[in-house]
């Protein structure tokens, strides 16, 4: 495989071009020779779209679901495919939430709550297909503009973060737990307290320097840590199943006015609207593109930043909420930009920005990457399909997938939207979600082949169920739990390393070098202080 | 009717030893978990991932090919208990390298969760791991000499980092810094990929890792000395702690798979012989040459004596370490 771009190399050296043009036709070049690999890109584009559409299952459920039997399978269907399959997902399931926000008033995801706003009323003017085009055109817009990010940004800040240590990681990790807490949830101590528990949570298993097992209550099970796939699992699938189940209503997907649907455009997102739409998309995968590079921050929170900026700088205000194309594209093209950029705190520092990177993570580790600012280097070489690969090539591998995978949602979207939103509203929900438990638990028992984790699934299912009654944050949970043993083992690093003590964190120097965790430690501190302004600023606005 | 029953045992004891002796000659059955104790990127894992990769193209292998679970913590004791946890059939496996998984037994004093003589059984060895005294390339030590004569100039400890808090690398950093009499402090990381971003990002003074951890980052991390009675063949270009004056560190890591205590005489036959085969694949010794790794095979019986002499040669030394910490 290396040779193959080599070749490629030479092509791009003569021509002058930058490596960043050699690194991603070289990541196309090793897509394209993976039959597999393209066949779970187009398959992902598909289960992506259809779980996100389900109201209440996301692209995290699809994937805690998918990810036992990836790993199981990994050198079968080779580590390409297996992590294409999860990245995509992650963006079509994101696109995949509009379709239940426009045709059932119900966000297929978190992430397309402020889709609903638009997209609802026009279907129920009879416009549903403008509403679908509408979000896919904004959806792939956001999406390129995100992985263009990601594909020119990663490397970059990689090279940067070469220069990190524990210092550094400790107070990276500790900017992120404050933002997520702070951020994430509608209420500040709700995230705070959502994200504690998953710091407690993370802390259980072995201690890093001393080898001692910590809270694991003598259960065997417990000494490696609770797993990632059966808390998955539980706070994503099993409490949405028991959310179904407390319904025991069928979701109906709404009729559409037929009668109104004389308007020849009603299908259609035309020229016009589109190039009106330009701009507005373009602010709005800044937006999500910056809050992806946060982490912690996700899709939900961009979409509604893009969608209360968009309205704001509107000069027809009022017309928002109403059933405009508008009120579809900011959100749309917000939270899909998210998707790539999003991957860069997980490639450059082995941080995951989002619930679905967190996931990833797993996923490098079984194919012996380990995600952190050291990726992006040439060797050593990885073994996979027969060949030998670099990291950088396997990741450059990844971002082509990224590239393939929104061109196979936006085909799919474009043209089958309505029927797969039918044929969601066909499906008997007293079948499917009992069947979806059902997976759930074997997917639980076969990670580890344990029932204890089937257990554990249980158990996060119900803890999972209260935390969404009761608006605390699953995401922020997740994220803090994934993050909190790397913080440890950060945090007791930097104790060996300083003769400050605790000092360390705070100075601009250790080792003789330069320190930059006194800034990311100032930037936390500020979110958290501007978010404490925010919601004062917000209550006395509501008190008066 | 004692008659009859003496038939019937002798019958259900037949076809027992029948089936059981079908079933070792199908062995492997289905695909070997080979368990890693570190994370991904570090010598151990890329060795293992080279490994098994070639497993299926062994005659005694069936077809059946192997795949990695890493398991990272408490120097690769973690992914050992889980292997003792498993039946001996052939289907769990270890490969680390027996310096560090020594290390990691002796570390534990008399808390120790097994005695590898009798709890494992040695099945061959495909690799070694080298250990290698590596410093950033803004450091101006270019040898052990300069190095030393530094870092006494210096006055205060010396930090460094390795891949886990009792491994091989780990040991020999003990040794090094003691045969010298300079202050240190280490710093434990999982992994050696987790080591070598520390010493890149500057954040440690030295590192004790892999010599195959400095491929591809010359331009960051520059490698004074291997471990080893002779020259690593990877490496040639790098002296050796001996010849440069430091006695005491002429060992390496045989890398060497592991099965539980227990594990059928059928299956250490083939395993074993898979070891031979892999390691004279040209595919596995190029895979193993880009990452700086020699590949070669010693058979279980040598690798055991191997093993039975680090003992000896670590014990004292690791017993010194506990008792200072």
């Amino acid at each position: 495989m290396q040779n193959q771009c080599a070749g490629l190399e030479e092509a791009f050296e003569s021509l002058g071009f930058l490596s960043i043009f050699f690194d991603i036709s070289c990541g196309f070049v090793i897509l394209f020779n993976d039959p597999f690999a393209i066949m779970f890109v187009v398959l992902a584009a598909f289960v992506g779209i259809v779980f996100g559409a389900l109201p209440g299952l996301t692209a995290a459920a699809a994937i805690a679901m998918m990810l036992p039997i990836l790993i199981a399978y990994n050198d079968e269907i080779g580590g390409l495919a297996g992590l294409a399959f999860l990245y995509v997902i992650g963006k079509s399931g994101r696109y995949g939430g509009s379709i239940a926000a426009i045709l059932f008033n119900t966000p297929g995801t978190a992430a397309s709550a402020a889709t609903m706003q638009d997209g609802y009323p026009m279907t129920q003017s009879g416009k549903a297909g403008k509403a679908l085009k509408t979000a896919t055109v904004a959806s792939v817009y956001g999406d390129y503009f995100g992985e263009i990010v990601l594909i020119f940004g990663a490397v970059w800040i990689a090279a940067f973060t070469r220069q990190f240590g524990p210092p550094e990681n400790f107070a990276i990790y500790l900017m992120a737990f404050v933002v997520i807490g702070s951020v994430v949830s509608d209420s500040i101590i709700k995230g705070i307290i959502s994200t504690l528990f998953g710091a407690v949570i993370g802390l259980i298993g072995e201690d890093i320097i001393t080898g001692q097992f910590k809270m694991t209550m003598g259960i065997d099970e417990l000494e490696s840590g609770m797993a990632l796939v059966p808390l998955l699992i539980g706070v994503f699938v099993i409490s949405e199943v028991i959310i179904q189940a407390e319904k025991a209503a069928k979701v109906k997907m709404t009729e559409m006015a037929r009668d109104k649907m004389d308007d020849p455009t009603a299908h259609y997102f035309t020229w016009g609207e589109f190039k009106r739409c330009i701009p507005l998309m373009f602010r709005s995968s800044i937006y999500g593109s910056l809050i992806g590079m946060m982490p912690g921050l996700g899709s939900s929170v961009a979409c509604f930043v893009a969608y209360g900026e968009e309205k704001r700088k509107s000069k027809k205000k009022d017309e928002w909420g109403t059933g405009i194309v508008e009120g579809i594209a900011a959100p749309e093209s917000a939270n899909n930009a998210v998707s790539g950029p999003s991957m860069i705190p997980l490639l450059t520092l082995g941080i995951p920005g989002s619930t679905i990177a967190a996931v990833l993570i797993g996923m490098f580790l079984v194919n012996g990457l380990q995600p952190g600012p050291t990726i992006f280097a040439s060797e050593p070489p990885l073994f996979m399909g027969g060949q030998l690969i670099s990291p950088r090539e396997f990741i450059f591998g990844i971002f082509a997938a990224g590239l393939i995978g929104i061109a196979c949602y936006a085909l799919i979207g474009y043209f089958a939207a309505p029927f797969i939103g039918r044929a969601i509203a066909l499906l008997p929900t007293q079948y499917l979600y009992p069947f979806i438990f059902m997976t759930a638990l074997a997917a639980s028992y076969s990670s580890r082949a344990s029932i204890w984790d089937v257990g554990f699934a249980l158990l996060f299912g119900v803890i999972g169920y209260a935390m969404r009654r009761t608006n605390f944050s699953a995401a922020a949970f997740i994220i803090a739990f994934v993050l909190t043993s790397s913080m440890e083992e950060a945090f007791r690093q930097s104790m060996i390393i300083s003769d400050k003590g605790f000092l360390v964190f705070t100075s601009f120097e250790y080792q003789g070098k330069f320190s930059y965790a006194p800034i990311f430690l100032m930037i936390g501190a500020a979110v958290v202080l501007f978010r404490a302004w925010t919601s004062y600023r917000a209550r006395k606005t509501d008190a008066t | 009717m004692h008659f009859a029953k003496k038939v019937v045992t002798g019958v259900a004891a037949a076809t027992a030893m029948l089936a059981s002796a079908t079933a070792m000659a199908d062995y492997p059955a289905k695909p070997i978990k080979i368990m890693v104790g570190f994370s991904a990127g570090g010598g151990t894992d890329t060795t293992a991932r080279g490994f098994a990769s070639y497993m299926h193209e062994a005659p005694s292998m069936n077809g059946m090919p192997a795949f990695i679970v890493n398991l990272p913590g408490a120097s690769g004791q973690k992914a050992a208990k889980a292997v003792l946890d498993e039946d001996a059939d052939g289907y769990t496996l270890y490969m680390i390298n027996i310096g560090t998984f020594i290390a990691g037994e002796l570390a534990k004093g008399d808390d120790r969760p097994y005695h590898i003589p009798e709890a494992f059984v040695n099945l061959g060895c495909a690799s070694q791991l080298v250990t290698s005294l590596q410093v950033h390339t803004s450091n101006g030590a270019t040898n052990v000499e300069e190095f030393v004569a530094n870092a006494k100039a210096s006055g205060k400890e010396i930090t460094w980092g390795t891949s886990g808090a009792a491994t091989m690398h780990a040991t020999i950093g003990h040794i090094f810094f003691d045969t010298h009499g300079i202050p240190h402090k280490k710093v434990p990381f999982k992994g050696g990929s987790k080591a070598r971003a520390a010493l890149v990002s500057q954040s440690v003074e030295a590192v004790f890792g892999g010599v195959n951890t400095v491929v591809g980052f010359e331009d960051d991390i520059r490698a004074l000395a291997s471990a080893g009675a002779e020259r690593d063949p990877m490496a040639p270009d790098l002296m050796t702690f001996k010849e440069q004056g430091t006695e005491g560190i002429d060992f390496t890591g045989l890398m060497c798979l592991f099965g539980p205590a227990g594990i059928p005489e059928e299956v250490q036959t083939d395993v074993g012989a898979a070891i031979a085969h892999i390691a004279d694949l040209k595919g596995y010794k190029r895979y193993m040459g880009k990452n700086d790794l020699a590949s070669f095979y010693t058979d279980a019986a040598a690798a055991t004596a191997a093993q039975d002499t680090m003992f000896d040669v670590m014990g004292p030394v690791v017993a010194e370490i506990i008792a200072n910490q």
